[in-house]
């Protein structure tokens, strides 16, 4: 393994920001090569975990059987240091969000700048996966996200061993995303997202650490045998049930992510904030399986509340 | 009339609110009137998307000021809608607070997806119908801008004439951005409403007389449309992007940037425009130059720069209208 000083960015008056990655293995003839990037959000601290412990692993294996890399691993834990050292989601000078630039522009703005840094080092590789969070305060359970679009690639996502693929529809805010452009640019692309923008949530962080080694395994870029996983649901818009909070105040929900429900349970409460009151109890219209619940305590009314896989 | 328009109950003893001023013919009632209200044309002016850019809220504030003691003119319906982004507004926050999300980058918005994209859909569902919208943005904190339409390629031939109307200074016509899709404008204008973005001076602060030529612009090109009854005038003649080139000034160093020329001033080529410094070393980091002729339309207002962030924008090269100005 190499720690590699991947490029550096100058600050007026803190210390520069240095993005490292990590390289593994000589990339022999006839394996693939893949990056796999996390942190470029402040936020996505679960993300940093994840990516930083299979930096651990592949090293402590790596020393107990030297043949472990057949192919080329490049894992880059943190980009976005300076916000994750403040508690900032993006570029902390002017709150731009760095996956939202992507190929980037070498003469463009300071967030432009990063992201073209970045993908001239990751843009080539067979295969990449951004480890994310979602934009909305929600924990969900760790899952494979593909934009729905040409560049897709579901069987890749399968080997995962998540439980869900999700495939999202194209929206204008993704052309600038990490995922989308590696796509454009040939790389076969998964995002892997969960929880974890305050907690560490440490059986979602594992889970995402096991089935990062999985798909290394599966496409043999390491040597390693993996417990089976997940043969996964390959889930869109319609297959997901929303359910909103009819009405605002002191959230709590009463089930857990994974679990099996059915129709008509009760899945939260919602208490009015002065009197204490119940004022209203959500229950769940449709059986399935809880993907994501909304995470903080106190919640707008008509926000999402809950996610359902439904079962069929 | 103060109508509110979207109305989303928070989580401790107050409620989400987007309100509006609706402003009609003497001779139509508002709550009774619905058959006659469709007959007239509707005008939407739209400004607080970003919590930090209260340039609109004053140019607001002097067309509705002006518009109560003028109700003889009007000739349609006009819906001021100050504060689309009330809660970043009353907050110094640009985005939706509390999610952090741009609001003028999830249009068309989602029924069923969070707070801000449901903002958004209602937002859109309550403009759509307008014949016009104008949407008026002030830049940023970290720059000042000459007051200017912006307007996609693809709907120049509609909103071109439009925008002579407000006697503005700059007219930037810019390529299909995918990204910008996720706009109120573009999203309005993909559904028929003429609607054009107007940008102008800095954010956090008002700029008193863009504000009053605004205004007057925007009086002048309701009158060019019949929504007012007042006579039209021949106003300033923008200059067009097209007839020239914008330059970009990206800070080449990261520190202390240091003016050393005005705003709006017309500038030569290799003339200097400031100065990235190094408040810890004492040294000069980067001298910065206009790489041509032209006009600096935009300048940075905010002095910490790091490496890319955006200086200042000319727009440059032969214009003789750029010597009218």
């Amino acid at each position: 393994m190499t720690k590699e000083l991947l490029f550096s960015f100058k600050s007026p008056s803190r210390d520069d920001l240095n993005v490292y990655g990590f390289r593994f293995g000589a990339g022999k003839i006839g394996y693939p090569k893949i990056a796999i990037i996390s942190g470029l959000n402040g936020e996505e601290i679960a993300g940093v975990f994840s990516a930083s412990q299979l930096v651990h692993f592949l090293q402590e294996r790596e020393t107990l059987n030297p043949d472990l890399i057949n192919g080329e691993i490049l894992i880059v834990p943190s980009v976005n240091h300076f916000a994750l050292n403040m508690g900032k989601r993006f570029w902390p000078l002017d709150n731009t969000d760095i996956n939202v630039m992507f190929p980037g522009y070498d003469k463009g703005e300071t967030t432009q700048r990063i992201a073209y840094k970045l993908f001239e080092v990751v843009k080539d590789f067979n295969y990449g996966i951004i480890i994310e969070d979602r934009k909305d305060k929600a924990d969900c359970m760790p899952y494979v996200k593909l934009i729905d679009s040409q560049y897709m690639d579901i069987e890749g996502a399968e080997s995962f061993g998540l439980r869900f693929i999700h495939t999202k529809k194209f929206e204008p805010v993704d052309s600038g995303s990490l995922l989308y452009n590696w796509g454009v640019w040939g790389t076969k692309a998964y995002s892997v997202v969960f929880s974890g923008k305050k907690h560490l949530f440490q059986a979602e962080s594992d889970l995402v650490l096991d089935s990062l080694i999985r798909f290394l395994s599966v496409h043999n870029i390491i040597n390693f045998k993996v417990f089976g996983g997940y043969k996964s649901d390959l889930i869109s818009q319609n297959r997901v049930e929303i359910i909103k909070s009819p009405k605002a105040g002191i959230f709590k929900p009463i089930v857990k992510n994974g679990v099996q429900i059915r129709e008509g349970d009760l899945i939260g409460i919602i208490y009015d904030s002065l009197s204490g009151e119940i004022k209203s109890q959500i229950h769940a219209r449709t059986d399935g399986i809880v993907s994501c619940i909304y995470s903080y305590p106190l919640i707008f009314q008509q926000t999402i509340a809950f996610r359902i896989v439904k079962f069929n | 009339m103060i109508i509110q328009s979207l109305n989303i109950e928070l989580p401790v003893s107050e409620n989400f609110r987007v309100q509006k001023n609706r402003f009609v013919p003497q001779s139509v009632s508002i709550n009774n009137d619905e058959v006659e209200l469709k007959k007239l044309k509707r005008i939407s002016i739209v400004s607080g998307t970003h919590g930090d850019e209260l340039e609109g809220q004053y140019v607001c504030y002097l067309l509705t000021n002006w518009l109560e003691n003028n109700q003889d003119k009007i000739n349609g319906i006009i819906d001021i809608y100050p504060s689309l982004n009330s809660l970043g507004i009353d907050s110094i926050t640009r985005s939706i607070p509390f999610y952090n999300v741009d609001l003028n980058r999830i249009f068309p918005g989602n029924k069923n997806d969070f707070l801000p994209s449901q903002i958004a859909d209602g937002i859109i569902e309550e403009i759509s119908g307008s014949d016009y919208a104008v949407d008026i943005h002030s830049s940023n904190i970290f720059l000042r801008e000459l007051p200017q339409v912006r307007m996609s390629a693809e709907f120049k031939d509609k909103l071109l004439p439009l925008a002579k109307k407000l006697g503005i200074d700059f007219v930037w016509i810019h390529d299909a951005i995918t990204v910008l899709e996720a706009t109120f404008a573009h999203t309005m204008n993909s559904r028929g409403t003429k609607t054009l973005v107007v940008e102008m001076g800095v954010g956090m602060r008002i700029t008193p007389e863009y504000c009053f030529s605004l205004a007057d612009g925007l009086k002048n090109m309701m009158a060019d449309i019949g929504i007012l009854n007042i006579e039209t005038k021949k106003l300033k003649e923008p200059v067009i992007s097209e007839n020239g080139e914008v330059f970009y000034l990206n800070a080449g160093a990261s520190g202390l940037f240091v003016p050393t020329t005005s705003h709006y001033e017309i500038l030569k080529k290799g003339e200097k425009i400031g100065n990235i410094v190094s408040p810890l070393s004492g040294k000069i980091e980067e001298e910065v130059f206009s790489p041509s002729d032209g006009v600096l339309f935009t300048l940075r207002e905010y002095p910490i720069v790091y490496e890319g962030s955006l200086l200042a924008r000319i727009f440059g090269k032969n214009s003789s209208e750029i010597n009218n100005k």
